[in-house]
């Protein structure tokens, strides 16, 4: 796996090198790959790009669900495109669902686009605020138990759906 | 935004073939099937199940099963790590098993490291057991694949 830079002169070792720096480049943009299944939460401030399977809840700034993903959770985000296959409920100021997408979620927005071709079940409501349902602040996420991952069965749908629903209403 | 995952790669991996010359297409997939990425500021909660690599630029709670496993100098990984290869350069508590363990010097674990090769840079910090075990025996461990 590492042979593939080698190939590259220039690059310098291989192991120390890009890893070290806790600088913006490295890691900006997460990236879950096709082959990467995720059981469990992912928090994020930032940009998370979903090409793999996540069964469990997703909060972040900004997520794409690539094509092949497959997400069994609420998304809770400022601005989400989908063109995968979502199911769990949706909370996000933008929603942008390509015609690759297989969509079975209820849908809390504030601007939606949905492109012909997309395959849509479920309810979908404009959430009239300034501020996006998923909007509590984005805090690092701790793990309730100890490192031992809880296996996710059901998505914690319940609970997030009440937290958004007190959330914004007031204004 | 996109362009800057482009620099992301150029810095990331030294080369460019990985995501192909459009860089990351949103929906289109990175094209990178085996490589995945834990940006800065995300945290899992959970299990991570890959065939192929992942990088930890931010924080995972629960266990990492894939081929190769990095951890980044930013990276915080707790719970335990099954790989073939594991390189550690920033914090991980926990338990690694895996064949080829390489630490460097900005590391600190806290925990066991069960290896065939275990390489360490000065200044590491490990706190913990590193018992040697037969290639054979971690490669029993060895990651989970799609299908299963």
């Amino acid at each position: 796996m590492f042979g593939k830079t080698d190939q590259d002169p220039g690059a310098p070792t291989e192991r120390t090198d890009p890893f070290q720096s806790t600088g913006k480049t490295s890691g900006e943009v997460s990236i879950i790959s096709a082959d990467l299944k995720v059981i469990g939460n992912l928090q994020s401030d930032g940009e998370i790009q979903i090409d793999g399977t996540v069964e469990g809840d997703i909060k972040s700034r900004t997520l794409t669900v690539g094509e092949r993903a497959q997400i069994q959770g609420s998304i809770s985000a400022d601005t989400v495109r989908i063109c995968g296959s979502i199911s769990g409920k949706v909370d996000a100021t933008t929603v942008k669902i390509t015609k690759t997408a297989n969509v079975a979620s209820d849908i809390n927005y504030q601007s939606l686009s949905i492109e012909d071709g997309a395959v849509l079940e479920g309810s979908i409501r404009r959430v009239d605020s300034s501020k996006p349902a998923s909007d509590s602040k984005v805090s690092t996420l701790k793990p309730s138990v100890a490192p031992a991952a809880p296996k996710v069965g059901a998505p914690v749908g319940a609970a997030s759906r009440g937290e958004a629903d007190s959330k914004p209403m007031v204004g | 935004m996109f362009s800057k995952a482009v620099g992301l790669e150029h810095t990331l991996l030294g080369h460019t073939g990985l995501f192909g010359p459009a860089g990351l297409v949103p929906g289109a997939g990175v094209g990178a099937d085996d490589l995945s990425v834990i940006g800065a500021g995300l945290s899992v909660v959970g299990d991570l199940r890959s065939p192929g690599e992942i990088q930890v630029f931010g924080a995972v709670y629960g266990e990492v099963n894939s081929r190769t496993v990095i951890v980044a100098a930013s990276g915080h990984v707790e719970g335990w790590i099954y790989a073939s290869k594991v390189y550690v350069h920033g914090s991980f508590t926990g338990r690694i098993e895996a064949i080829e363990v390489t630490v460097t010097s900005t590391a600190t674990i806290f925990g066991d490291i069960y290896h065939h090769i275990l390489t360490v840079d000065p200044n590491a910090v490990i706190d913990g057991l590193r018992p040697w075990r037969p290639r054979s025996h971690l490669e029993e461990r060895r990651p989970w694949h799609p299908g299963e």
